[in-house]
């Protein structure tokens, strides 16, 4: 099949690229981009170890052409720690023993920094609802879902801290 | 190897043409979430896809007096984030609140989910129970369709090669009426539904039923009404008696084949159960609703 012309930013850096019309947005970017971090689980939308961010809102990459993302903006996790640190949700991860086999990892932290733009102070069942498409086989969820709770509590207490310093 | 070719249509226009030329051997792709699957499965092989994702003429939510007009290629994430859905249709909301994921619901469209004809599709009961009506559109005209006459069976439908669903048209609900929506399955997120149901009640500031609608899914070939069920109920003042009669008709008139998610027998005694439940609490709501009318 005739290949595709496409742009696509990912992680902030602009690719010009030439598709085949059923590339996989997953496939591209492990395959084409070298990006890893997003890994490939059931490839049928189950699973969502290959969530990502598709102008902003979580997506299963498995079930979205390359093509399809044409002239889009894509969040993967290679993209979410700062320059030498990293995010606060991997940080809390890791404090609270939320990283077991690791595969789920960049998907739920993906859907975690989705829900905490939306909702910063969510419930815990927020936090459940908003991981329901990302399967963990390793952790029971219990130490995901208190990472996730940190990261929003110590947010929410920042910025109260900042608040009272207004005059 | 799984290939084909991709068109992304700028126009209605474009997408008819295309539609028409490719023939049997071209597929629509709206959120790509059954059809992705299907295709890796060996389940479908289009030669061509034509993606309307983004086609602004499938993509509004239109609010009207009498109806709601819905883009075939709106988002189930769109239709729970919609005040007009919820006004007017809130069985439709709350249904697509249910569906699946996060990521399924931010891609996952109205169309995609009846064109798919699942049995278990969890969108199909409430539009049936709102009388949903369907606009088709190919090349050679357009044309207007029940829903319950669309649905033919498990994954057949009476879309035509070259037509392409471009609204879902749902007359509103009357001032007074309360519909509500129940899913079943083994876990809250991310299952197909062993049971679901819609229903829509409408009593009067007399206490008497003047409308009444029960859509069941996965209990046969298609969504279907449970007619007798309702007509049980219409134009009387609903009481513990008559109401466990519906729901234990709505059991009996279903036709449920046994599969990995539930038996034919356990089906029933869920479409018993949850539809005297749903039904409770929709008189309830609906006769608050002509109390409040009264006072």
């Amino acid at each position: 099949m005739m290949r595709k012309d496409m742009t696509l930013t990912v992680n902030g850096s602009r690719h010009a690229l030439a598709v085949e019309p059923h590339l996989s947005l997953l496939d591209l970017l492990r395959e084409k981009l070298d990006l890893t971090g997003t890994k490939k689980g059931c490839n049928a939308g189950d699973c969502g170890a290959c969530t990502v961010l598709l102008n902003g809102a979580p997506v299963n990459s498995c079930l979205i052409l390359a093509v399809q993302a044409d002239g889009q903006d894509i969040t993967t996790i290679e993209g979410v720690a700062g320059e030498g640190e990293l995010h606060p949700l991997q940080e809390a991860f890791i404090d609270h023993g939320a990283v077991q086999c690791g595969y789920c990892t960049p998907g739920v932290v993906l859907s975690a920094i989705a829900l905490l733009r939306d909702t910063p102070q969510p419930t815990r069942s927020q936090i459940q609802e908003a991981l329901s498409g990302n399967l963990c086989r390793c952790t029971g969820y219990f130490q995901i879902i208190d990472a996730i709770d940190a990261v929003a509590r110590r947010q929410s207490e920042d910025s109260s801290r900042n608040l009272e310093k207004i005059p | 190897m799984v290939s084909f070719d991709y068109v992304r249509p700028q126009t209605l226009e474009q997408l008819l043409t295309g539609l028409q030329e490719a023939r049997s051997e071209g597929a629509v792709l709206a959120g790509g979430t059954d059809l992705h699957v299907k295709i890796r499965a060996g389940m479908s092989s289009p030669r061509v896809l034509f993606d309307i994702s983004e086609l602004a003429p499938c993509r509004s939510i239109v609010p009207e007096k009498e109806s709601l007009r819905i883009g075939g290629a709106v988002r189930m994430a769109e239709l729970m984030a919609s005040a007009a859905v919820w006004a007017k249709v809130p069985s439709l909301a709350a249904a697509a609140r249910e569906m699946s994921s996060r990521q399924i619901r931010n891609r996952a469209t109205l169309a995609g989910n009846i064109v798919t004809a699942s049995p278990a599709a969890d969108a199909v009961p409430p539009l049936l129970a709102a009388d949903a009506t369907l606009l088709l559109v190919s090349s050679a005209g357009k044309r207007v369709v029940p829903l319950a006459d669309f649905l033919l069976g498990p994954g057949k439908t009476s879309l035509a090669d070259g037509e392409v669903m471009t609204e879902i048209l749902i007359p509103s609900e009357r001032s007074g009426c309360c519909s509500g929506f129940v899913k079943v399955g083994r876990r809250k997120a991310q299952a197909i539904s062993i049971i679901n149901l819609a229903g829509a009640i409408h009593i009067g500031e007399d206490g008497i039923v003047k409308d009444v609608r029960i859509a069941l899914g996965a209990v046969a070939p298609t969504a279907m009404r449970a007619r007798q069920a309702e007509a049980v109920l219409l134009g009387t003042n609903p009481n513990a008696r008559n109401l466990e009669e519906a729901a234990a008709l709505a059991a009996e008139e279903c036709n449920p084949i046994s599969d990995v998610r539930g038996s034919g027998r356990g089906r029933r005694l869920l479409v018993k159960a949850w539809t005297l439940r749903l039904l409770q609490q929709l008189c309830d709501k609906s006769r608050a609703l002509a109390e409040a009318r009264n006072s």
